[in-house]
């Protein structure tokens, strides 16, 4: 078996750019080793945990079908429009603005592109004063300013779906440190009116009903182990409202999310359950 | 704790075993470019966290389980479905005259496997570690890793029709 399985992966070509690419690794790797050259971390580091952030964005032009459909020239793109890397001894931040264009509302894309970069800056601003206050603290109970372990974080975006009439995309957070904080940020759009979206919106007056049931016939299929960190006294109802956070998939599916501890113990992470496909059409 | 001993055995370890590191990745992402990637994020990665690393004999696993972050957190994160046909694209036939249709076939099989299992099939008969190092290199208890293994080689058994 084990000749063949090294057979196997043997018929793999390796690219010819592997060793160029690993010596540029291994360059960057030491550049950052260098500046940390003296630190003997503990073994047992601090936990390692990430930190979620996520900002979900859901544009779309759905409900302009009943009145007009706006002409758009192109699928609307996300692309890094900025990207912020700040190393020190307190923090490394690693951060890339996305922006959309292509939307086929100026006026829409110009705000929601602003707030993208307003919201990444504040956290990017609350990350530098949080590692500064942790490299403070450090020192005054008499931590070696060389051993500190610095703050990683790192925002990157991720689209979700989009084409003519939707756009959904989410931008992560990833925040490494001893202490664990969590957060989710959505925005649900409607490209035409420039209105968030709700669950309501999609599926009409009965959403509330129409979630819980799809969501509840998730949590049956869950696999046991996961089920097993359900909390019991959770009533699906009463987390389904307008500002619940979902966001649109790349097949159109509508996606609920619960955060981490939020209906399971941690241990079971962030939940999600698709609803169904998006509704055609709402005449509300 | 890590010393300057540890450190000056990383790279040449890298260096060595990079060819391997590539297949690993490959296996799972199936792309020359998201392979290259992800070998150069984990070898990042590890010298930023050498600290983390306990002894020179755990080096092959703690570089391995940092390795299989990566991809994995990649594949979690992209969602991607790599399709069937596209596996073969990359496959030009082996210079050696090893019986290739079936080493071909082993090597679709495997990367058909989900992630996990892929692992531990590359870990035990590839890079020939022992269950105890997967563990550590898989972060799983020893009795996951054994379950995991008998199911691979069980699937891989029924996908290839064989009776070996």
């Amino acid at each position: 078996m084990s000749n063949r399985v090294e057979e196997a992966y043997n018929c793999i070509p390796v690219a010819t750019e592997l060793p160029d690419v690993v010596s540029q690794a291994l360059q960057r790797g030491r550049k950052i080793q260098k500046r940390r050259s003296v630190v003997k971390y503990m073994a047992t580091l601090a936990a390692v945990i990430s930190l979620v952030f996520i900002t979900l964005l859901n544009t779309t032009s759905v409900f302009a079908a009943a009145y007009e459909v706006p002409i758009l020239g192109d699928i609307c793109r996300i692309f890094t429009f900025k990207k912020i890397d700040l190393e020190d001894e307190t923090k490394i931040i690693n951060v890339k603005v996305p922006n959309i264009e292509n939307t086929g509302n100026t006026a829409l894309e110009h705000r929601i592109n602003l707030e993208i970069s307003k919201l990444i800056s504040e956290e990017v601003e609350n990350a530098k004063n949080r590692a500064q206050e942790y490299y403070d603290a450090y020192l005054l109970t008499g931590g070696i300013p060389g051993e500190f372990l610095p703050l990683e974080v790192v925002i990157d975006y991720d689209m979700k779906c989009s084409d003519a009439e939707i756009v959904s995309f989410v931008i992560y957070k990833f925040e490494t440190k001893a202490s664990f904080y969590q957060e989710n940020r959505f925005y649900n759009i409607d490209l035409e009116s420039g209105r968030e979206l709700t669950l309501r919106d999609l599926y009409g007056g009965n959403y509330k009903e129409i979630v819980s049931a799809r969501v509840r016939e998730g949590i049956a299929q869950l696999s046991e182990e996961r089920k097993f960190y359900l909390f019991d006294d959770v009533v699906i109802e009463d987390l389904i409202d307008t500002d619940r956070h979902f966001y649109i998939d790349s097949d159109k599916t509508v996606v609920v999310v619960f955060q981490k501890y939020e209906i399971a113990a941690g241990a079971a992470g962030q939940l999600e359950f698709p609803i169904g496909h998006i509704p055609e059409h709402n005449n509300d | 704790m890590a010393g300057k001993a540890e450190y000056a055995e990383v790279i040449p370890f890298i260096q060595e075993n990079q060819a391997k590191f590539y297949r690993l990745a490959y296996g799972y992402v199936r792309n020359p470019d998201t392979a290259l990637d992800l070998v150069q994020d984990a070898i990042v990665q590890a010298l930023r966290k050498i600290s983390t690393l306990r002894s020179p004999e755990y080096l092959k696993s703690w570089f391995y389980r940092i390795l299989i972050n990566e991809c994995l957190m990649y594949l979690r994160k992209s969602k991607k479905v790599v399709l069937f046909d596209q596996l073969e694209e990359h496959i030009p036939a082996p210079e050696k005259p090893v019986d290739t249709v079936d080493a071909l076939e082993l090597l679709n099989a495997i990367s058909h496997l989900e992630p996990m299992l892929q692992t531990i099939i590359f870990l035990r008969f590839y890079e020939d570690m022992k269950l105890e190092e997967i563990a550590r290199a898989t972060d799983a208890n020893l009795n996951t890793v054994k379950s995991r293994l008998y199911k691979a080689l069980r699937l891989l058994k029924l996908d290839m029709g064989e009776d070996e």
